[in-house]
């Protein structure tokens, strides 16, 4: 990979040597590891620091943690409806672990976490276990006419029912598909223009017409905000939305 | 003159009334509320991802399971004919939920 190619930027790295051996494997702190542990201690930090003192009349970052936390239960009541209550703090550390991991990959220097595909399968799965584990203390085995197509001819429930046993299995496939495709593409999009400005600068006359890929860049970069945003809050309210699906039932 | 059974039938028959109301106001608000701007973004956003994972995700394992079995494509292109069937039965299903959902809220708005 040369020194601007768009995609170096997804190297995971081994910033330790091998930690330790698990199951033969050496585990090593990476590129990876050092922005998933930033986003737990900030996000932890931003969070509780502020909740310490829990005033009455609440300081700046007080509100601001209040607002989230409002934003969140909003999405899980509106979302999940007032059943998935106990499902809130894994909603909310869903929604903080993403966001801060889209937000510090902003920061030139650090990895993004929600760019690996693996990273993001990961979570979802998580959520599906979640939906599954619910389902089922819940519902008890009747969680698996979660299946059963309602509302249409007798012999298409068969071939119905089985479209629905994978759809249901393809939804982590979903949501951490479009949250890696959002990232990367997002951070090739802000290396090519970047690329495109040193090209530029360093040729000559024509140097002058690199401010207009700056100023792309910086137009990107505040679209990106606004992508890492709305694909936590994507990935959060479709979680509370598939839980819905397994507490209600039809 | 209202006996002391009656009186006590009355009170939980108010008692009964106002957790009713307690728990019919906020599915009101979820239905009229919620399914605004915010959600048709998610749904929309929803709609292609869950198409592409839809014939993706079979038409790698159909690869996956043709290398191994040495099936040449068949597999492969069977899982990619199943991926399409169930990407547009997700497409129908996803809009005919927003669909009946934005006639809710409409009706949740109207009272």
């Amino acid at each position: 990979m040369g020194l601007h190619s768009p995609i170096a930027q997804f190297e995971v790295h081994d910033m330790s040597g091998s930690l330790f051996s698990l199951a033969g494997h050496p585990i090593t702190f990476t590129n990876f590891s050092l922005a998933c542990v930033l986003a737990v201690v900030f996000g932890s930090l931003l969070v509780f620091l502020p909740l310490r003192r829990r005033a009455v009349v609440p300081g700046r970052w007080q509100v601001f943690v209040e607002i989230v936390y409002n934003a969140i239960v909003g999405v899980v009541d509106e979302a999940s409806g007032p059943k998935a209550k106990p499902f809130l703090p894994f909603v909310f550390t869903l929604f903080m672990f993403i966001l801060l991991c889209n937000l510090f990959g902003l920061i030139p220097g650090i990895y993004t976490p929600t760019s690996q595909l693996v990273a993001n399968l990961l979570l979802s799965f998580s959520v599906l276990a979640v939906i599954i584990v619910a389902g089922f203390w819940r519902h008890g085995f009747k969680f698996l006419n979660v299946f059963v197509p309602h509302g249409v001819p007798g012999i298409l429930v068969p071939f119905l029912a089985v479209l629905e046993f994978v759809s249901f299995f393809i939804r982590p496939f979903s949501l951490s598909l479009r949250l890696f495709g959002n990232m990367l593409a997002g951070h090739i999009l802000l290396k090519v223009f970047a690329a495109m400005v040193a090209a530029i600068a360093t040729s000559g006359w024509v140097a002058s017409v690199g401010v207009f890929p700056v100023i792309m860049d910086v137009a990107i970069v505040a679209f990106e905000l606004f992508v890492a945003l709305i694909q936590a809050y994507v990935f959060t309210v479709l979680s509370a939305v598939y839980l819905r699906d397994a507490l209600e039932m039809h | 003159m209202v006996s002391d059974s009656d009186q006590q039938k009355l009170e939980a028959l108010s008692a009964r009334i106002s957790k009713a109301q307690k728990e019919a106001n906020p599915s009101r608000r979820r239905e009229g509320e919620s399914l605004g701007a915010h959600s048709s973004i998610v749904r929309a956003m929803r709609i292609g991802s869950d198409f592409v994972a839809m014939v993706i995700v079979p038409t790698v394992l159909g690869g996956f399971l043709d290398d191994q079995l040495k099936t040449g494509p068949w597999i492969m292109l069977s899982m990619v004919f199943v991926g399409f069937i169930g990407g547009f039965y997700s497409l129908v299903h996803t809009l005919d939920e927003g669909r009946r959902k934005g006639q809710d809220g409409s009706d949740a708005k109207k009272e």
